[in-house]
């Protein structure tokens, strides 16, 4: 499995890298980003994994996040994949936005002609950990995965089916019950057969139901205003009530705000809080008022603070790319003038 | 012996510079000698590194002897000689040493406390011993080879020839040489045997002087054991095969080092003597002094009473005299008129019987009718007078009373002094008073003999009538006394007299003494605290204003040393105390109150844990519908009625919100506290400023935050509130525990569900004052608050 290092660009004393390999899994080359924090010149960093949603590739999280130098102070090694296998010359995958090419939908697909290529779940699983874990140092014990819209729905299913493997899960408005909405119906559908019954192993609503394993605190963020939510796509609804039933812990936040900007990501990361004592269950929330909480560890050699100005002030969140502006609803917007910068509205991402 | 050893020194020299030239010892010093050789004993010292002195010492002399090389021949001859001289005034020798180490152990320890060793004591010796001109040559060599006889190195003998002032360097080379060769070495000399017999002697003497035990191995050379039961040292030969075969024997430098070390705990024993008598001898002189002078005023004192009893006895005798004198004249007087008077009537009589006579002549009878009736008439007028013959006076003397009380007065007076003067009464002394009791003090300025004293005190009142405030009176015969059973923090007035037999002093001067406060009272249930202070309240048990409170605190540890004052805080004005704590640790605290008379004794101790933030409900604060239940932290609220009713309101209570606030301590630090809740109570909890409007509700104004719980048909809701504002979050479990962390330092306020350790929410904030719990009911219901918890791990934030 040999990488290939496609950019190497230096980055809050950290590297911001991008490689490129063979997967055996999606048989086909994929590139993923990685940062590397200073922390990793000297010791095991615990790895974040980032997954994109619809339409995203590695690109958009590294050059829009602006995560870096949170994952610089926290020694966090954040690998954020591509959403799905590219340049399988199969039929159909460059057709739609929300299907095939930039949809993987972190599925092992299971219907001709995407069973070959379309295994992102098995991908992000097991394949792309294990060459993380062979070529950087890392700490295997310690990883957490989060992700945004079709990426959210992929950690929650990660996690959810795989009880332990990760110390924390959260997701900014993940697609919570994808065999419900149009959006899943689609790709599950394509990717799994018209069985919905099969779907349901790729359902978060449906697999939190089932759910057995280390205590998961699940946090959500949900911006108020996401076209997507009142268009019935992400169902985060359906999620808190089968954990209500469960009862899974779950935090979920209907965020006044709804936009989308780069400092979005660094919220993310800034809230990757490492607990300074607590046990490797104690998947505990960090700062609660930002956005999203990724989630948290048990710190190495403990006690280090994690002051982060920046986030710190930037107290909106932002889950989605619906309106091309800031919103801050006037709450607090006096601790966010200045900070985040006008620009930042880059590519629109979708789901 | 610093002295004798510094002009010694001159001695050496000279007498050394005369050896050069004169071969052997000088006659005329033969005899005196022996004496002077004595004390040396460099036994004591048997380490080889006192022989680094000599070279100092000779190095002087080195100069003379310059070219002056021995062969060591010429210096082991003088040793063959010893045998003979074994024996030799042993006893007197003996005496000497010993007479020599006594004088001078003192410097010997002062030495080797000094760290120095004895090598300095022995610089300091060869001018004693070398003290008799021209024996010192050979003493010197020879005390250098008995010290030898310890030391492997005999080659030192070489030193032993009077002209060889080069020791020195013989010296130095026989620290080389070993053992076995200062054996050959003594060897050959004993066959070759050429030295004087004087010289031989000395030499001798010179090892006899060394400890008694050295002697006998001179004969037989290089003892090496000591022999502890014949307090010999032996060679180790004799233990294998001689006499010593079935005693005890230890290596000689060990008994040698046995033996200074018990000489040493002689020596610090005579020490300890010294400064004792040193002590005493000074006690005796002030005590001479004073007797000196004690018994100088005693005479005089006798010399002006007496004197005066005289004078009063001559005056006395001559009043005696002076009346005596009178009496007789008076009595002299009144005789001497009696007699008179009688001389007078005799005259008379005689008168009148010469007449009757001449009249019985008369023949005429008319003329004799005639002159007899005239004489009849004369006669019966005449005898009519009565003749007084009793005495006019007694010739007795008068019983006179002799008054001598006055001489007696003087006589008693010559022991007893006269009336003293006023004592001077001193202020009070601080810390001399405890909450029940005063040490009363004072003196007096001349030096009157005083039998006892007579105290009286009264407390001091401001109001007038004295006369309810019972005076009381004792009598002390020290100048000082203790009251007891007095009130505490209050003023007495004191004043003293003086007494002796012969009356007693004008009151001094009054003095106020204050009895020290009683212990304060700390308010257990006021007690604040949090991982790193508390805040202790406290109240005085006194009406009188105290100075000031001192709390001391002692750190509790699970050994003992529990009372242990680890920090004391003083001059607190006023009754309550914020004192900074580790965290995680048990600490005692007390309170004393103090005033000028001292300090209270302890107030009853609270102990606290500094494990959390602990708090307690300010019951002022609580809605007239909220009840406290016994334990303090659990509020209630049975009945729902309209809240704004008609029950009593205080003034700080709250009065739309059935709602309470804590007390907490005002401390930047993190305070953690978590608030036990029903499923299906409504509620808020949060914080909120000391003045948020009571008339408001918890959350709807800009002075308070909570967490809020209402129940609507479909869901439980939680608000988070500030400003009347929330943000939108749901949680799946509703949180039967809420873990509250105010953080001052990160400005932050969060909220967590304490059971499963999940976030809920973190208000951020910069509290520009500090903020108080505070705790509301919307339903009929229970809330349970828990203090004094540790701040779990899993709120850690960035």
């Amino acid at each position: 499995m040999a990488l290939k290092q496609i950019s190497s660009n230096k980055c809050f004393e950290g590297f911001q890298k991008v490689f490129e390999h063979d997967s055996a899994e999606l048989k086909c080359k994929m590139k993923f980003g990685i940062y590397l924090p200073p922390k990793a010149e000297t010791g095991k960093c615990p790895v974040l994994y980032w997954l994109s949603g619809l339409t995203c590739t590695e690109q958009n999280f590294i050059t829009k996040a602006a995560f870096q130098q949170a994952a610089a102070e926290h020694g966090l090694i954040v690998v954020a994949p591509d959403t799905s296998p590219r340049g399988c010359n199969i039929e159909g995958e460059d057709e739609s936005w929300d299907f095939g090419t930039g949809a993987g939908f972190y599925v092992d697909a299971t219907e001709d002609p995407w069973k070959t290529n379309y295994r992102m779940y098995s991908y992000i699983k097991d394949e792309l950990p294990k060459l993380i874990n062979a070529n950087f140092p890392t700490d295997p014990e310690r990883m957490s995965i989060f992700g945004h819209s079709m990426g959210g729905h992929g950690a929650l299913i990660l996690a959810l089916k795989n009880p332990g493997k990760y110390k924390s899960v959260s997701a900014f408005a993940p697609i919570c019950n994808p065999i419900q909405c149009q959006w899943g119906k689609k790709a599950l559908g394509g990717y799994l057969g018209p069985d919905a019954s099969k779907w349901e192993a790729y359902d978060a609503t449906q697999l939190v139901k089932s759910y057995s394993g280390p205590r998961l605190d699940i946090l959500i963020d949900q911006g108020k205003d996401d076209q997507f939510l009142s268009a019935g796509q992400l169902l985060p609804d359906n999620f808190i009530a089968a954990c209500t039933e469960r009862k899974v812990p779950v935090v979920f936040r209907l965020q006044q705000a709804s936009c989308f900007c780069s400092p979005w990501l660094l919220i993310l990361v800034c809230e990757f809080w490492f607990c300074t004592a607590g046990s490797e269950e104690s998947v505990c929330e960090g700062a609660g008022m930002l956005s999203v909480r990724v989630c948290r560890w048990p710190l190495e050699e403990g006690g280090e603070k994690c002051p982060f100005p920046v986030a710190w002030a930037v107290r909106v969140c932002v889950t989605r790319p619906v309106q091309p502006r800031f919103t801050t609803r006037g709450r607090r917007a006096s601790s966010l003038d200045g900070l985040i910068p006008a620009r930042g509205l880059g590519l629109p991402v979708l789901g | 012996m610093s002295s004798r050893s510094g002009s010694t020194r001159g001695y050496e020299t000279s007498s050394q510079s005369r050896n050069q030239s004169a071969s052997p010892p000088v006659p005329e010093s033969s005899d005196t000698e022996t004496e002077g050789l004595i004390f040396y004993h460099m036994d004591l010292y048997g380490s080889k590194e006192r022989f680094d002195i000599f070279p100092e010492e000779l190095s002087g002399r080195g100069d003379r002897s310059l070219g002056d090389t021995r062969s060591e021949s010429a210096l082991s001859s003088e040793k063959v000689q010893r045998p003979q001289e074994v024996g030799y005034d042993l006893e007197k020798e003996v005496a000497e040493l010993a007479k020599m180490y006594g004088l001078d152990e003192d410097r010997e320890k002062e030495l080797e406390l000094l760290g120095g060793h004895v090598e300095k004591v022995e610089s300091r010796w060869p001018p004693a011993r070398t003290e008799k001109p021209g024996s010192q040559g050979s003493i010197y060599n020879t005390s250098k080879s008995s010290s030898s006889v310890k030391d492997p190195n005999q080659s030192t003998k070489q030193q032993g020839l009077p002209d060889e002032v080069s020791q020195g360097e013989n010296q130095s080379k026989a620290r080389a040489d070993d053992e076995a060769e200062s054996k050959i070495w003594s060897r050959g000399e004993i066959s070759s045997g050429g030295m004087s017999d004087e010289w031989n002697s000395q030499a001798v003497s010179e090892e006899e002087e060394e400890e008694e035990e050295e002697e006998e191995e001179e004969e037989e050379e290089a003892a090496d054991v000591f022999c502890s039961t014949c307090k010999i040292p032996i060679r180790a030969f004799d233990k294998l095969f001689g006499e010593h075969k079935d005693h005890e024997v230890a290596q000689l430098p060990s008994a040698l080092e046995s033996e200074k070390e018990e000489i040493h705990k002689n020596m610090c024993k005579l020490e300890e003597q010294i400064a004792q008598m040193e002590n005493v001898a000074s006690h005796l002189e002030e005590i001479f002094i004073t007797v000196e002078e004690n018994f100088g005023r005693q005479e005089q004192n006798f010399e002006v009473h007496y004197n005066d009893a005289v004078q009063v006895l001559a005056q006395k005798y001559e009043e005696q005299l002076e009346a005596l004198g009178e009496e007789k004249r008076q009595k002299l007087e009144a005789l001497y008129e009696q007699l008179v008077n009688c001389g007078k009537h005799l005259d008379t009589c005689k008168e009148l019987t010469d007449e009757t006579q001449e009249l019985l002549l008369e023949n005429d009878k008319a003329e004799f009718m005639k002159a007899a009736v005239t004489m009849v008439d004369r006669l019966e007028e005449f005898l009519k007078k009565e003749v007084n013959l009793e005495l006019s006076t007694l010739p007795d003397f008068e019983e006179r009373v002799i008054d001598v009380s006055e001489v007696e007065q003087l006589m008693n007076s010559i022991n007893a002094v006269p009336a003293p003067c006023a004592p001077v009464i001193n202020p009070q002394a601080p810390n001399a008073a405890t909450g029940s009791s005063l040490r009363v003090c004072w003196g007096l300025f001349s030096d009157d003999t005083v039998e006892c004293y007579q105290l009286c005190y009264k407390p001091v009142s401001s109001e007038m009538h004295s006369d309810g405030q019972a005076e009381h009176t004792l009598k002390v015969k020290e100048t000082y006394c203790t009251i007891t059973d007095l009130l505490p923090n209050t003023q007495y007035e004191f004043w003293v007299s003086a007494l002796n037999a012969s009356g007693i002093s004008p009151p001094s001067e009054r003095a106020v003494y204050v009895t020290a406060p009683s212990p304060p009272t700390i308010k257990n249930k006021r007690i604040q605290s949090c991982e790193n202070a508390v805040l202790v309240c406290w109240e005085s048990r006194d009406i009188n204003p105290v100075d000031s409170y001192t709390v001391e605190l002692s750190k509790l540890t699970d050994e003992e040393n529990d009372d242990i004052i680890t920090e004391s805080i003083v001059g607190i004005p006023n009754c309550e105390v914020l004192i900074h704590l580790q965290p995680t640790q048990k600490y005692r605290i007390c309170v004393r109150a103090q005033n000028l008379g001292g300090s209270s004794e302890r107030s009853e101790p609270v102990l606290i844990h500094t494990t959390g933030t602990c708090f307690y409900l300010n019951e002022d604060t609580a809605h007239p519908l909220l009840a406290i239940l016994d334990d303090g932290f659990t509020i209630s609220c049975d009945e729902l009625e309209n809240p704004e009713c008609d029950l009593p309101v205080y003034d700080n209570s709250f009065t739309r919100c059935i709602a309470i606030l804590g007390s907490l301590i005002p401390f930047p630090g993190k305070h953690y506290w978590e608030v036990e809740v029903e499923e299906d109570t409504e509620y808020r909890t949060g914080v909120a400023f000391e003045n948020t409007p009571r008339h408001g509700h918890l959350g709807a104004n800009n002075s308070s935050w909570c967490m809020r719980h209402i129940i609507t048909p479909s869901r439980h809701k939680y608000e988070f509130l500030h400003s009347g504002m929330t943000p939108d979050i749901r949680i799946t479990i509703p949180p039967r525990r809420i873990g509250i962390l105010l953080d001052y330092e990160n400005c932050r306020l969060s909220f967590f569900n304490a059971d499963i350790a999940q976030h809920l929410h973190t208000f951020n904030s910069h509290f520009q004052h500090y903020v108080h719990p505070c705790f509301a009911l919307e339903t009929p219901g229970i809330l349970r608050i828990h203090t004094g918890i540790t701040t779990p791990p899993w709120t850690a934030l960035p």
